[in-house]
Parts: structure tokens; sequence; C-alpha cells
């Protein structure tokens, strides 16, 4: 009966029994039994029982034929009912597929109890968004598309979306639908087992997409499918008893609800039809049953008669999201393959054709991405000739989709894995349709308000091709609602526009452009993601400042850094959010004095800086709470300084470039005087902190540190030149010549002017240099080479300039393009040579020879 | 995917061949059973020239529980189809991926079950000859007669095509290139002309005939295959066992037969093939299972060099050892398997049993102990 294992055939259409239950005696699972529970489906005078997979092209095919052919009263489809009103705009014929109804709910429900939690972390969680995408042979649409041509009556039945069974049941945004029962199925994995087949997907095209079978073979096979995924589940046999989770008892009791009150309704308009009713082969396996059983139950009411806040509008959909392989796992794989079965409808070998297609389309790609061994037309006729040929193998009355990937990658690779054929395969497979909107389908308000803002900022958002934004946000008060707009928009994940260019508030380098410059451009994925903001707000504004609040909570949940809380600041500053700006600054001083890090401390000194530096296009007032803060940060750091002493190594090991912990310290020391010297919006105790700093200096026994502290004390003018120099000839004529470098490395990293400005400090470094062996110098050279990377060009030259007659080489010409490796290598085959002519006695040479001069 | 490879039939039912001592039958001689009832079973229509139905021979290489046919080839059932599919095609066969796959075996069993003889095979080396391949002389009779039918010597290709059976080519990239080209113009006329034999000299493959060759597109020393070849066949890659629980199955199983063929009655005990396989899994991905990031040895660690190691260890463990089987047998094997030609996978390994296995307990920790006979590899 498989694919290619066992007896052929197919098990509804042949006589052979299907054995895949767990207990095989029963009569329900007998073929037989199974096309009678089919034709009871479908042979109903009051409700017809249709059994569907969504986005399944033979279903769509076969419940169109149907509501032809019976001309229900009323065609229902499931869905919450809320959904009723796009249904028009749906079957508009200026509507191109895919579309998808977008839903969001914001669970209001559960406020009173936990308002701590409100705006922080539960944020996230009370927030839902769902998707019920369609596409042209999706059966729900197909259903109400030939509904609507017999004049039938259209509507959804399921739960609605806003029902907190929902909430409790669901997690994230998800789609309505529930492919991955189908995945997670050990009765659906066994039988594709036992058929040969690889997956439950190509399962589903052997027994259903490529068999061409009958309506009601075709009902008793997919209404199969769902018995065996809820027996597969629940291990339960009866399909009665069936047991589900709470929320199918709770969504099958609303879809049989629905069902029964249109059915009350058909019955006083004393109508013939029938209502067709067209569920997931999931949830048909029960429907029927708890129609016949269930009494009639009462509207159960909203607790409290609060309802959770929801909304939900048309959104255009593509093709890559709605492949179960990359979207919401909403439905079956490559639907672009699915829409050519689609499309040739009336074609007589419809499979056969679209194989064609696909074929020729990815030998054409692969012809185009040239390389090794394209596909030439011989190979494109092999292949076809290979998925018949599997097709006969795996014995199936059409080609179906796992043939048609197989043979391409059989005959179009060229060497190990193949995978360009595997991606053109699956690029071809997927396919990039895009849909379209009707005229006059309505926007989710959060769209409708993007529209609107757009328009009142001047932004196009008529046409698809990308549009660059130049913001001069220094000058131009519109240009700075624009920015904020446009910063709000990626922040809640819109996808409009993106930033290229711009100034970077916290950080010195780029200050000074002055404009920001974006790339906007109206894409299927803006939709996509206003709809998913959706459940953030209902307006941009809304939404941007929802979404900064639970960012606020989630940061404030695991212990947050004073400098991630400014770049919050800063971005609530970007967007325009300027409400959000104090209660952030207010938990940052706060939490200040329980920062244990002076990095952190540090850092965000810095950024608060540069943050009040360029608050005019930030909006300055919103930050008017940043002085408070950065006196804050300045009294943190004084007394964290100190303490940092014991974090600095000692001697030797701490050689520069090293990144030990005194190098951070002493960039630390840099950013806190830095700021304290020149932030003049900051009234700040200078004597705190050079006693800190002298505080620093006495507990630690770090070169670096040392080096550093007196630069400090140099550059603000507390020790002289001279003094400075005492010291620094000091720690140079160590013997250990890490303290030398360390000490070096220090001064320089926080007042590099001193080596040209201090008399004698040059000649200091000289002096060392000169006196060691060249063993020495090689040693020490990766160290000083760090010490002097600081330098930028000019100050190099500058040092050389110094240095030239130190040397007694006049003005030396600078050799730049020597690497210290080449370095290191002349210096040693140097030594090497002069060893040489020492042991062959000819040392005399030596001294004779003109000194190469210095080594700086 | 790796194949498992039952010990030989005490009696094989093929006449004519010598004796069961040998080391290793061919497929067609040790499954011929299994054959034998599937030729019987088949209702099916043949391709010209083939034994068994696609279905059947399908069911040779899958599995079928109703005839009482093994598996033999597992992980990748599409790629039987598609291998089968390509055979009865007009181009050739060529099966590709890392070492230790099952590649030859795969090869093997299909020749069996289409044609009933797998031992028309070409075995690529860098000196193989295309006389070796097609047909070359019997000296003294060329002399003596002038060439003759009878002083013609055909190699496994012309015998194939004579017979209109499958012709193996192991490691085709071994050969030299112009050795492989010459594999193009019969895979495309499908004939030879052996032009010392005149108008007698063509041979035309009678129907049934195919190719399906094997190589190591990574190995050092390979020779780059040409682009006229290329298109003459189609390309299967055959990937190693992704599923630890199937890889361990066949570790089990395969060992068992093998101890047994060596008339040992232990199997491995079951922490330590859990061992081999986790440890086997984290060496090959790069990540352990609590998920540290290991430096990947580059030595092959094939579902086949598994098995090697517990059969090893399991002869360690019985013929040196006290009988049983721990981690520090395993961890001697492992060893040999990894330290290759890369002297850096010392290292990698010594990384591992730091970072990942000191940490574990029960087999572990003998494996673990194995450490101190890595010598210094730092």
């Amino acid at each position: 009966m498989g694919c290619a294992g066992g007896a052929g055939g197919h098990p509804l259409t042949a006589s052979g029994p299907v054995h895949a239950g767990p207990d095989p005696s029963p009569k329900p699972w007998e073929p037989k039994a199974l096309r009678a529970r089919a034709r009871a489906l479908l042979e109903g005078a009051e409700v017809v029982w249709f059994p569907i997979r969504h986005h399944s092209p033979a279903c769509a095919r076969h419940v169109e034929q149907l509501i032809h052919r019976r001309r229900p009263w009323a065609v229902l489809v499931e869905g919450p009912p809320s959904f009723d009103d796009v249904i028009g705009h749906l079957i508009d014929p200026g509507a191109a597929m895919p579309l998808a109804i977008h839903a969001h709910v914001v669970n209001t429900l559960g406020d009173g109890g936990d308002g701590d939690r409100g705006g922080d972390g539960g944020e996230a969680a009370r927030r839902r968004g769902v998707y019920f995408p369609l596409c042209d042979y999706s059966p729900e649409l197909v259903a109400l598309r030939a509904g609507a041509a017999v004049g039938a009556r259209l509507g959804f039945a399921d739960l609605d979306y806003a029902d907190p069974a929902w909430l409790d049941g669901t997690d994230g945004a998800h789609a309505l639908v529930d492919e991955h029962r189908y995945a997670a199925s050990t009765a659906l994995t066994a039988l594709a087992d036992r058929m040969g087949c690889r997956d439950h997907n190509e399962l589903w095209d052997h027994l259903v997409e490529s068999a061409e079978l009958d309506t009601e073979a075709l009902v008793a096979a997919v209404s199969t499918y769902g018995l065996l995924t809820r027996w597969g589940s629940t291990g339960a046999v009866d399909p009665g008893a069936a047991a589900a989770g709470d929320l199918d008892t709770v969504r099958e009791g609303a879809m049989v609800a629905r069902v029964r009150a249109w059915a009350a309704e058909r019955a006083e308009t004393g109508a013939t039809g029938p209502i067709v009713v067209v569920t997931g082969a999931y949830h048909t396996a029960v429907l029927p049953e708890r129609y016949a059983a269930d009494p009639p139950a009462a509207a159960r009411p909203a607790p409290g008669g609060r309802r959770p806040v929801a909304g939900h509008g048309l959104v255009r959909y593509s093709f890559d999201r709605l492949d179960a392989l990359s979207g919401y796992a909403a439905g079956m794989p490559s639907p672009a393959w699915y829409q050519e079965l689609w499309d040739l409808g009336d074609h007589p070998r419809p499979a056969a054709e679209a194989a064609h297609c696909i074929l020729r389309d990815v030998a054409a790609d692969l012809r185009a991405g040239g390389g090794d061994g394209q596909p030439s037309t011989p190979g494109l006729v092999d292949a076809h000739a290979q998925a018949e040929l599997l097709r006969r193998l795996r014995q199936r009355s059409a080609v179906a989709r796992t043939d048609v990937a197989d043979a391409a990658l059989s005959c179009f690779a060229r060497g190990e894995d193949g995978h360009d054929v595997r991606s053109a395969l699956a690029a071809r497979m997927t396919g990039d349709r895009v849909g379209r909107l009707p005229p006059g389908a309505p926007r989710s308000p959060l769209a409708a308000d993007f529209d609107r803002r757009a328009a009142s900022l001047r932004l196009r958002i008529d046409r698809a091709s990308p549009l660059r934004v130049e913001l001069a946000i220094h000058r131009s008060e519109r240009d700075r609602l624009v920015s904020r707009f446009l910063h709000g928009l990626g922040s809640v994940g819109v996808a409009y526009g993106q930033l290229i260019q711009s100034p970077r508030w916290t950080s010195a380098l780029g200050r000074d452009l002055t404009r920001e410059i974006w790339t906007c451009q109206l894409s299927a994925e803006t939709d996509i993601t206003l709809a998913e903001a959706s459940m953030w707000g209902s307006t941009v504004a809304e939404a941007v400042g929802v979404k900064l609040g639970h960012r606020l909570g989630e940061l404030l949940a695991h212990q947050p850094t004073a400098v991630s809380l400014l770049s919050l600041v800063q971005d609530a500053a970007r967007c325009g959010v300027h409400d959000a700006i104090d209660p952030i600054l207010a938990s940052l001083r706060r939490r200040i004095a329980d920062v244990p890090d002076l990095t952190d401390v540090a850092a965000a000194l810095v950024e608060a800086d540069l943050l009040w530096t360029a608050r005019r296009p930030l909006d300055g007032p919103a930050l008017a709470g940043l002085p408070a803060v950065g006196e804050q940060l300045h009294l943190r750091a004084c007394a964290l300084i100190p303490a940092s002493a014991g974090t600095a190594p000692v001697g030797a090991s701490a050689g520069p470039g090293s990144g030990a912990p005194d190098e951070q310290l002493v960039e630390n020391l840099r950013r806190v005087h830095h700021v304290a010297g020149t932030a003049t919006w900051l009234s700040l105790d200078d004597s705190l902190l050079w006693d800190a700093t002298d505080r620093l200096a006495a507990a630690t026994a770090s070169p670096r540190v040392h080096g550093a502290v007196d630069g400090l004390r140099w550059h603000n003018g507390r020790v002289d030149a001279a003094q400075l120099l005492t010291r620094a000839s000091g720690h140079l004529a160590a013997a250990d010549g890490a303290v030398g470098s360390g000490y070096l490395a220090g001064l320089l990293a926080v007042a590099r002017e001193a080596l040209w400005e201090v008399d004698g400090l040059l000649g200091a470094v000289s002096d060392v240099l000169g006196s060691i062996d060249d063993g020495e110098f090689v040693r020490r050279l990766p160290g000083l080479r760090s010490v002097f990377a600081l330098l930028t060009p000019s100050e190099t030259d500058r040092v050389a300039e110094h240095l030239g007659p130190l040397t007694g080489g006049g003005a030396a010409p600078i050799v730049r393009d020597l690497g210290e490796q080449a370095l290191l290598a002349n210096v040693e085959a140097s030594a090497a040579v002069a060893r040489r002519l020492v042991d062959d006695g000819l040392g005399a040479w030596l001294a004779a020879a003109p000194d190469g001069g210095g080594r700086g | 995917m790796t194949t498992t490879d039952p010990p030989a039939p005490s009696s094989p039912s093929t006449s004519g061949q010598p004796a069961a001592d040998e080391v290793r039958l061919p497929a067609e001689r040790r499954f011929a059973d299994e054959l034998a009832r599937l030729l019987a079973a088949d209702r099916e229509p043949r391709p010209e020239g083939w034994l068994l139905s696609p279905r059947r021979v399908r069911s040779f290489l899958v599995g079928d529980p109703a005839l009482g046919v093994t598996r033999k080839f597992y992980g990748d059932d599409p790629l039987v189809d598609r291998c089968l599919v390509t055979l009865m095609s007009n181009r050739g066969l060529l099966l590709v991926g890392e070492p230790g796959t099952a590649k030859s075996m795969l090869s093997e069993l299909l020749a069996a079950a289409i044609s009933g003889t797998s031992t028309a095979t070409v075995q690529g080396t860098a000196g193989t000859t295309e006389d070796q391949m097609l047909y070359g002389w019997n000296y003294a009779l060329l002399i003596a007669e002038g060439p003759s039918e009878r002083a013609l010597v055909p190699g496994p290709v012309l015998t194939a095509m004579r017979a209109g059976s499958i012709v193996r080519v192991e490691e085709i990239t071994r050969m030299q290139a112009e050795v492989q080209d010459a594999l193009i113009a019969l895979l495309s006329d499908k004939h030879v002309s052996i032009p010392q034999l005149g108008d007698d000299g063509y041979v035309g493959a009678r129907r049934g005939f195919n190719v399906v060759a094997t190589a190591n597109l990574r190995d050092r020393g390979v020779h780059e295959m040409s682009s006229a070849l290329k298109r003459r066949f189609n390309f299967e890659t055959v990937r190693p066992i992704r599923d630890p629980a199937l890889e361990r199955q066949l570790i089990e199983s395969q060992a068992a037969a093998l101890l047994a063929e060596a008339g040992l009655d232990v199997g491995p005990p079951a922490d330590v093939v859990d061992l081999l396989v986790t440890a086997f899994n984290e060496l090959r991905s790069g990540t352990s299972a609590e998920g540290v990031a290991i430096d990947r040895p580059s030595a092959v660690l094939s579902t086949a060099e598994a098995v090697a190691v517990t059969y090893a260890a399991c002869l360690d463990a019985a013929y040196l050892g006290d009988g049983r089987l721990t981690g520090r047998q395993v961890g001697r094997q492992l060893i040999g398997t990894i330290l290759k030609d890369n002297p850096d996978d010392a290292g990698r390994l010594r990384s591992y049993l730091d970072v990942v296995v000191k940490r574990r307990s029960g087999p572990w920790r003998d494996l673990w102990a194995v450490r101190e006979e890595l010598g210094d590899t730092r």
C-alpha cells in the first residue's frame, strides 16, 4: 500500500485493510467503514461536514464541487466569528492572495490583581497576535467564494480569538491553524514510515494530492488523516470519546454552538439547502458526534462582563511566510508548487505540467547562476524522465512534490550535497508571490495611523521603490519629527525605514555629522509587521511607548547596567517618547548607589555627557533630569575608584596590551577625569575625585596606574614637568622592563602630549633603549610597540622630530613600511651576524662599523 | 548511512564457488536466500536486463518483513529511490560523500540485486589503466595467432557490457583524469570498439548495463572529474547517520554480529555504547550535550568507525583485559581512530577529554583515564 513499500495502491480506493491504529480489531478502521463515515459526513440533509487540511488544493477543489452540487443555504468555515466582517473583502474580485487576517488581543482581564506587572515584565504575556493566512487554494477561501457564487450565507465558526481560553492556551504570535498536530502525530509518522514516505507531508501528497480521488474517497482519506492524528495524540480509539486538550474542547464547543445557531435559523426560514461546515480534519473527527450529542448549552458570559481589548484587519501576506518551513508552521510547505497545481486545475495532467514548470525554472535559475555543470537541455529531459520514473516506482497517480524535488536533485546536482540545486529548488517551490488588498479593505487602526502620520510628514508611501530620505535633524523641526517617527517604527519592528547613516549621540566619533540618512520602502513586509505591531497599540505613538515600557520592564527585571538604562533613555529621546525619559532616569538614580562596577559608571558618565551635548535635536527639556544623574554618577565613581586598587595586579604580569584589569582601570580613570574636567553642565566637587585618585595611587603597585595618575596630575597642573620627569625616569630605569613600559602606557593613555611637552621625557626613554642589548630590546619591543601605537601619525612625526637630534642622526627619515615582525627579524639577523663575526675572530670589525643609529 | 553486514550464511546456496571460509562473500551470495525469496515473489514488470523489479530491489535494500528481507541501508530511503531510477535511465550513478558512509556497500547491494552479481568491479587507484577497465590481451596468444576473440582478456567493464549488468567503479576520482575519461564515450554511446578485431570489434552494451561509481570528493590525492564526465552521471550524496538512536542500534547489532563471527559471546554493555555514540556525535558536531563548543578533529568519525571501535574494544577486553568492556578500552581505540595524519587532532581529543569528559561520571571516568596514554601533545 505504500509509496514504494508493500503492496501497491491507495488504501481507500483499493480493498486492502488499514492497520495503523493501536487496535486493529474494531470495524471503524476498515476502509468500508471509513468510506461509510465519509458518505455520512457528506450526505447530511441538515449539515454537511467537510474535513480539510489547511491550504490543500485537493480539498479546495472538492469542497468547491460539493458546494456547487449541493447548493447549500449557508457555508461555515473554521475561524473566529469576529472575522465575518472581512469575508466581503476576502471574496472581492480585487483581492489577490495571499492575504491574512491578523488579530491582536490585549488581555486586560487580569489587571485588577497584578498592577505591579502592568507595563513591566507581564506586558508581553498580556499581548497576543494571531494570523489566519489564506491563499487561492485554501479550502476555506474557496468554500467562501463558491458559497457566494451559489448565494449561500457565509460565516466563520470557532472560538472567538479574544476569548480568554485562547489567551490561556497559547503563547506569543502564532497562527490560528493547527499544522503542528500533524507533524507531532505518532500515528501519522508510523504510517508514513510504513508507506515509504519521508514525513507526513509526503504521506499527505501520496494519499490525497497526487491520488486523483473522487469526493467521497477524498473525504474518507482526509477524515482518516484527522482521526489518526486524534488517535495518535490521545491514544483514544473511539472517535466520539477522543479526549482533546482543554482548548480544543472549548473551541469545538464553540464551533458546534455556531453550527447549531445557524441550523436553528435555517429551520426558521424553512430553507432546504444544507449548511456546509468546512473545518480542519482534526476537528471534524469529533464535530458530528458532538453536534448530535451535546445538549444546547447556554452562552458562556465573559468573566466580569469585561472583554479583552482586541482588533483585527486584513494584511498582505507572502508565500515565503506561508511556507511551513519558514513561517508560522501554518500551512503545507512549498506554496508555489501547490499554487501551480491549483492554477492548472483545468489541465488534463496538472501535476506533470506543474513539474515541467518547476524543473524548467530551476534549470534556468541554475544556468543563470553559472558555474560548473549547469543543466543542459538533455539534462532537463532526463529530469522529467526521472520524476516520471519516481512516480511509477512510488506508485502514485500523479507526480508529487517530492518526486520533482528528487528528480531535480538527481539530475542537476554536480557535486557533493547539491547546495545550489537545493536552494534554487527551495526558492522556486516557495515562490515570491505577495498578496494585494482589495480596494476599500479596512486597515488595522495601527496601519491607518501609520498612513496618516506618514502622509502628514510628507513621506511617500504609495510606491514600492526605495526612497532616500535625508534629515537635517539639527535645523528642521519637521525633519526631527520624521526621524522620531522612523526610529519609533523601527523600535516596534515595523519594516519601513532603514537607517543608513546618523550622528551617533553616544559616541564622540560621528557626533559632528549633522544629518540622518534613511532608505524608506513600503513592502508587504511593512503591512505584515504593522499587523504584528498592532498588539502594542492602536497608534504608532502608543505602540512605541508601550513597547518602550515593556523594554524597561525587562531591563529592570535583570539587574540592568547604568549604560543600558542610559541607552534606553537615548532610544526614548530618538523615538520622541519624552514622557518615558523621566521614569527611566528616576529608576537609574535609584540604582546608581548600588552599581558595583566602575567600568559601567565611567561608561555611563561618558554617555550622559554625550547625550547632554546632543540634547538639542533630541529635545532638550525632556533631558532635564540628566545633570542630577551625571552628578550622582560622579559621586559613585569617586566611591569606586579607590576600591579598584585591588583589581590591578602588580608588576610584570600586567604587560601593556594584555587587556589586564589595570588597563581597563586606567581607561575608567581617564573617562571620569575627562568628563569631570570638561562637563561644565555638571556642578562637581573636584576635590572628591582627586582625593579618590590619590587614594588609589597610594593603594596600588601597578606601574600603569601610577603612570596614568601622574599623567592626570601633570595634565591638570597638580605636578609640574620636572616632577613628572623624575617619576617617569625612575620607573623607566627599573630592571624589569615591564615596569617602564607599563608606566609609559598609563601615562600616554591619559596624556600623550607629555611626550613632546615634557622636556627630557623622550630623552629618558631613548637612554633606556640605548642602554639595553639587542636581546633585551627584542623582548621589550612588543610592549613598547603597543605603548606607542596609541599615537596618531602626526604625533608619531612629532616624536620623531624630537627624537632625531637625541640619537645623533639629525632629522632622520622615518621608515614607515617596516612591520614589527620585519624589525624583529632584522635585529635578530644583525645580532646573529655579530655573533658569527666574534666567533670567527673578527670582532674588531664590529667596533669599526658605523653605528646604525637609534632604534626609536 | 551504514549497512548491516551480518555474518555469512554457513552454506551459500550459490554453487560452483569455492568454500564458505572466505573472509567476506559478495552480497549476492551472502543474501542469496533473500534474493531468491524476492525473485519468487516478484510479479511486477522488470526493466530489461534486471534480475528483479525496481520495487523488489528497493525491498532488498530497505527490507521487507513479510518476505523476511532485512534492512541493509539506513537513514535515507528517498536516496534509494533516486539511485534506482537513475540506474533505469541512461545516466550513470555516482555516489559521493564522506568516507565510511557505506557508499561501496550501497553500490554492491544495488549491483547484486539488479544484476545478480556485484563482482564486476574496477577498483580505482592512481595506477588503474584503461586496459584494466575495458580489455587487455593474452600476449602469448596475441603473438601466436594475432588479434582474436580468444586472445582478448575482457576487463570488468567489457564483461558487464556484454552481460547487460551493472559494473562498479570504486573511488573513481583516484584514477587519472584521462583514464576516467575513457568512461565518457562508453556512458553516452554504450558501445566499445576494439579496432584490432576489425568488423568483429564492435561491442554494444546489452540492456541492463550501467555504471555505479563511488567517489570521495574531499579526500587528498583525488583527481578532479571533467565536466563532460560529470554530465554523464547523476550525483547522489550519501550522508552520515544523524539520528543517535538509529546509530546506536546499528552499532550494537553490527558489533554483535562481528563478535559472534569472531567466536566471542560478549556484547558491549549499554552504557558503553551510549558513551560511544555520544562521544562520536559530540566530536562530529563540535558541540557537547551540555552545549560546550569543542574543536572538531579532522579525522573521519563515521558510523563504520564507531563499529570498528566497539569491535576492537570488545576484543581488547576479551583477550587482553578481564572480559569486561569499560570506557578505558573504548578510549584507547578512540585514540587510534582520531590520531591519524593530523597532529592537531591529539590536542583536540585532549581538550575534549578535559573540557567535556572530565565532568561526567560512570564509564566516562574510565574514558577520561586514557588521557595519560595520549602522551604530551601540547
